[in-house]
């Protein structure tokens, strides 16, 4: 939401997609329809927007640019489907939270990094995807 | 005013509280928040002799009882201990610091012990003998009395530290 914003004040024009389980799990889509920005949905059942995963309801083809958080695997098939670059927010079970246990370890191009401390947001070309 | 020094093989400690080795890395990441002296010592990550990138990820997994993690020993190797991370300890923190040391033979553990010996800010060697042996089967140097006692022998012939 703030990103959002952000990307609003800047003059750019963002398009939000999500993906969701069904219609009953569906959050913040009358938020992001009232920012005036192009909301575009998809839940597995079908129950609403276009039935499938959030890849389904975009074509990553038209982005210039793409931010995304959620569960790896979607994460990795936006990456994959993606021609532009774009940003990564990763989830990570976490030991303590500090930088120090290397339990969120994610390796990237540069060697392992610490989603707790290095991250959470990476960019798409430093992952070893 | 109670006193809490004590002494933990000959080499004294402000205050009994040092913080375990894997939960503190090498201190810095702590040291952003507090003042790092107000503890006894602090051991720091568990060292190889060579450089480890650690296990594959995810490391952790939450189980009904609480969580298992395998980190792998993920760490820069005693080189670069000694020549990256043991000066940025000396400008935090004042006191002598517990050397954790992991290896898969006892050679690993000897090489890495005697290269950790000559730097004054080590007060005690911790070694870590749940490693599997690989010169031993795989079984972990800790599962055997005959096996630990090797590594303990073999160390303290190249160490005067604790």
């Amino acid at each position: 939401m703030m990103l959002c914003k952000m990307l609003l004040t800047q003059g750019k024009e963002p398009t939000v997609a999500m993906g969701f389980g069904s219609a009953g799990e569906v959050f913040f889509q009358d938020a992001f329809s009232r920012m005036g920005v192009p909301v575009k949905l998809a839940t597995m059942d079908g129950s609403l927007g276009v039935k499938g995963v959030v890849l389904d309801a975009c074509s990553m083809d038209s982005c210039t640019f793409f931010y995304a958080c959620g569960p790896i695997p979607m994460l990795k098939a936006v990456c994959a489907s993606s021609c532009s670059d774009g940003q990564v927010s990763l989830e990570e079970r976490m030991g303590c939270g500090f930088g120090a246990c290397m339990g969120c370890t994610v390796i990237t191009h540069a060697g392992p990094k610490r989603v707790c401390k290095d991250g959470p947001v990476f960019e798409k070309g430093e992952l070893t995807w | 005013m109670v006193t809490t020094a004590v002494e933990l093989c000959g080499v004294p400690l402000t205050n009994p509280v040092i913080a375990a080795s894997g939960t503190f890395g090498y201190g810095e990441d702590f040291a952003q928040l507090y003042d790092l002296n107000c503890l006894g010592s602090f051991s720091f990550k568990g060292t190889t002799l060579l450089p480890r990138e650690g296990n594959p990820t995810p490391r952790i997994a939450e189980t009904p009882a609480g969580m298992l993690n395998a980190v792998g020993l993920q760490n820069p190797g005693v080189d670069k201990v000694l020549a990256e991370e043991m000066p940025r300890i000396a400008g935090y923190f004042n006191k002598p610091v517990m050397a954790n040391v992991s290896g898969f033979s006892v050679d690993d553990y000897v090489k890495t012990c005697e290269a950790l010996d000559s730097h004054p800010q080590i007060g005690w060697l911790e070694v870590n003998i749940s490693c599997p042996n690989v010169h031993g089967g795989g079984m972990a140097f800790g599962t055997s009395c005959e096996a630990a006692a090797e590594v303990t022998r073999a160390v303290k012939r190249v160490t005067r530290k604790p």
